[in-house]
C-alpha cells in the first residue's frame, strides 16, 4: 500500500480585521466576555465581509494549482468540508470549480456532520480514496472555505472569535511531502449530554470530551507505534485555549507543546484552522525535517479527530510565510472573477 | 466489572500514593478532578469498560468506594 503525503497547503486570510472593541461595541459581547478575550490576547479577528464564499474558495484553489504546479488532470478527487453554509442554494459550486479549473477527472464531494473535525476526516477520507482508487500520480485536494453571514455564527464567548477564510491542501503519493502515518476518530453520543456541571465548580468543564481525546490519542499513538514523548507538537483546531491546558495536563506534556498562537491571530474558523496552522507551523519552522506531529481536532459535541504525520525530508510548502500568502491569494484572486 | 482491588491500583497509580484504600477521599490523596479524569480514562483503556453516562458526576465521588459504587451500578443497569 503506498505511502500517503501531505503534499502543500495554500490558505487564504482575509486582511479585513473585526476587532473585539467593535464586536463589543455592536452589543454582541459581553463586558466580562470581552475582557476574557483581552486575557486570552485576542484583540481581532480576520474576516471578509465582502467576498463570497465560493470565490474564496477559487482564490486558494487557484494558489494551490499555481504554486506548486499542480496538473488539474491528476485531481481525483476534490472534498470540501465546511460547517457554515455559505453557498447560494441555486449555485452548483463544484460544477463551477470543474469549469474553472479544468477538474475533469475530479469528484467533488462536501464532508459534512462532523463539525469542526469535517477538514480532517476529509483528508482521511481523501487518503483512503487515493489509496484503494487511484493510480500512483493522482491527487486529492482537500478545499474548505468557512464564511460567517449572520453575526451570531461568530460568537464564541469569551473563548473566541469565529473568523472567516479558506484552505485547501493537496494529498497524494508522491515523493515529498508530510507523511500521513495513522488516523482516528471518535463521535461519541454521551458527548452530547450536556448538564453535568451540576454545582459549577467543575475544573474539566466536560470531562467526557477529555476522556475521549486522551483515549484518541492513545489509540493513533499506538496505531503509529509512537509513544507521546516522539511528538514534538501537536497542532489542533482553534478553540478555547483552556480545552489544550487541560489536555496537555491529562497527558503530561509540558503546554507548549500544543500550539495555540494561530487563535490570536486568525481566530477561529471553523474548518480552516487547523490547515491555517499547519501553514504557520512550516512558515515559522516550528517542525524539523523527520519530526512526528500530531494534527487533531475538537468539533462541538465532542467530535473528535486525530492524525499522526511526520515532517517531510524536504519540508513542502514552508519557504513564504503566512503574510506572503496572503498577499499572494489577493493577487490570484484580482486575476479571476469568473465565478 | 472491575473489582475493588483493581480499581484502587489505578487510583494509587493515578496519584503515586501506597496508601490508598476503599474509604480514602480524593481529596484526601491530594487528587483533583483532573486526576478523576485520569482514573476514568485508565479505567475505559486500561479495563475496557464504558463508564460514562448521563448520570456520572465527579463531584458525587469523594471516595474511591463512591467511584466503585458508581461502576457497580452501571454493571447492574446493563444486566437489568
Amino acid at each position: 500500500m503506498s505511502e500517503m503525503r501531505i503534499g502543500g497547503a495554500s490558505v487564504y486570510c482575509p486582511r479585513g480585521r473585526l476587532t473585539a472593541e467593535a464586536w463589543l461595541g455592536q452589543g454582541q459581547l459581553s463586558h466580562e466576555e470581552y475582557e476574557q478575550l483581552k486575557q486570552a490576547g485576542i484583540r481581532s479577528v480576520a474576516v471578509d465581509d465582502e467576498t463570497p464564499a465560493p470565490r474564496m474558495m477559487e482564490r486558494v484553489m487557484e494558489q494551490l494549482l499555481v504554486k506548486h504546479r499542480l496538473p488539474p488532470e491528476r485531481i481525483k478527487y476534490v472534498l470540501v468540508p465546511y460547517l457554515y453554509y455559505s453557498f447560494p442554494w441555486t449555485m452548483n459550486v463544484f460544477a463551477a470549480m470543474r469549469e474553472r479549473f479544468g477538474l475533469e477527472q475530479a469528484l467533488c464531494f462536501s464532508v459534512r456532520d462532523l463539525l469542526c473535525s469535517n477538514v480532517l476526516m476529509a483528508m482521511h477520507i481523501g487518503s483512503k480514496l487515493l489509496e484503494r482508487f487511484a493510480g500512483p500520480d493522482d491527487l486529492a485536494v482537500v478545499l474548505a472555505v468557512e464564511k460567517c453571514l449572520l453575526p451570531d455564527q461568530r460568537f464564541g464567548g469569551g473563548h473566541f472569535i469565529t473568523g472567516d477564510g479558506a484552505a485547501a491542501v493537496f494529498i497524494g503519493s508522491g515523493p515529498r511531502g508530510d507523511k500521513l502515518l495513522a488516523f482516528r476518530s471518535a463521535a461519541d453520543l454521551r458527548t452530547l449530554q450536556q448538564g453535568k456541571m451540576r454545582d459549577g465548580r467543575d475544573e474539566v468543564p466536560d470531562y467526557f470530551y477529555y476522556v475521549n481525546l486522551v483515549k484518541t490519542i492513545r489509540f493513533v499513538l499506538s496505531e503509529a507505534q509512537l509513544e507521546i514523548e516522539d511528538i514534538r507538537l501537536i497542532i489542533p483546531n482553534n478553540i478555547a485555549v483552556e480545552t489544550w491546558t487541560l489536555l496537555a495536563k491529562l497527558m503530561k506534556i509540558e503546554r507548549d507543546r500544543i500550539y495555540t498562537e494561530g487563535l490570536a491571530d486568525s481566530g477561529h474558523i471553523n474548518n480552516c484552522d487547523l490547515l491555517h496552522n499547519w501553514q504557520r507551523i512550516g512558515a515559522e519552522g516550528l517542525l524539523a525535517a523527520g519530526d512526528y506531529y500530531l494534527l487533531l481536532t475538537l468539533g462541538s459535541g465532542g467530535v473528535i479527530c486525530c492524525a499522526v504525520c511526520q515532517r517531510d525530508r524536504a519540508v513542502p510548502d514552508t519557504a513564504s510565510g503566512a503574510q506572503e500568502l496572503c498577499a499572494e491569494g489577493a493577487e490570484a484572486f484580482q486575476g479571476s472573477e469568473r465565478l | 466489572m472491575v473489582s475493588k482491588e483493581q480499581l484502587i491500583e489505578v487510583v494509587k497509580r493515578v496519584c503515586g500514593k501506597e496508601e490508598v484504600e476503599a474509604e480514602s477521599a480524593f481529596e484526601t490523596l491530594g487528587m483533583d478532578s483532573t486526576n478523576i479524569v485520569e482514573v476514568l480514562i485508565e479505567l475505559e483503556m486500561v479495563l475496557d469498560m464504558d463508564i460514562l453516562d448521563a448520570n456520572v458526576n465527579l463531584y458525587e465521588m469523594v471516595t474511591v468506594a463512591d467511584m466503585y459504587n458508581y461502576l457497580a451500578s452501571l454493571t447492574s443497569a446493563a444486566e437489568g
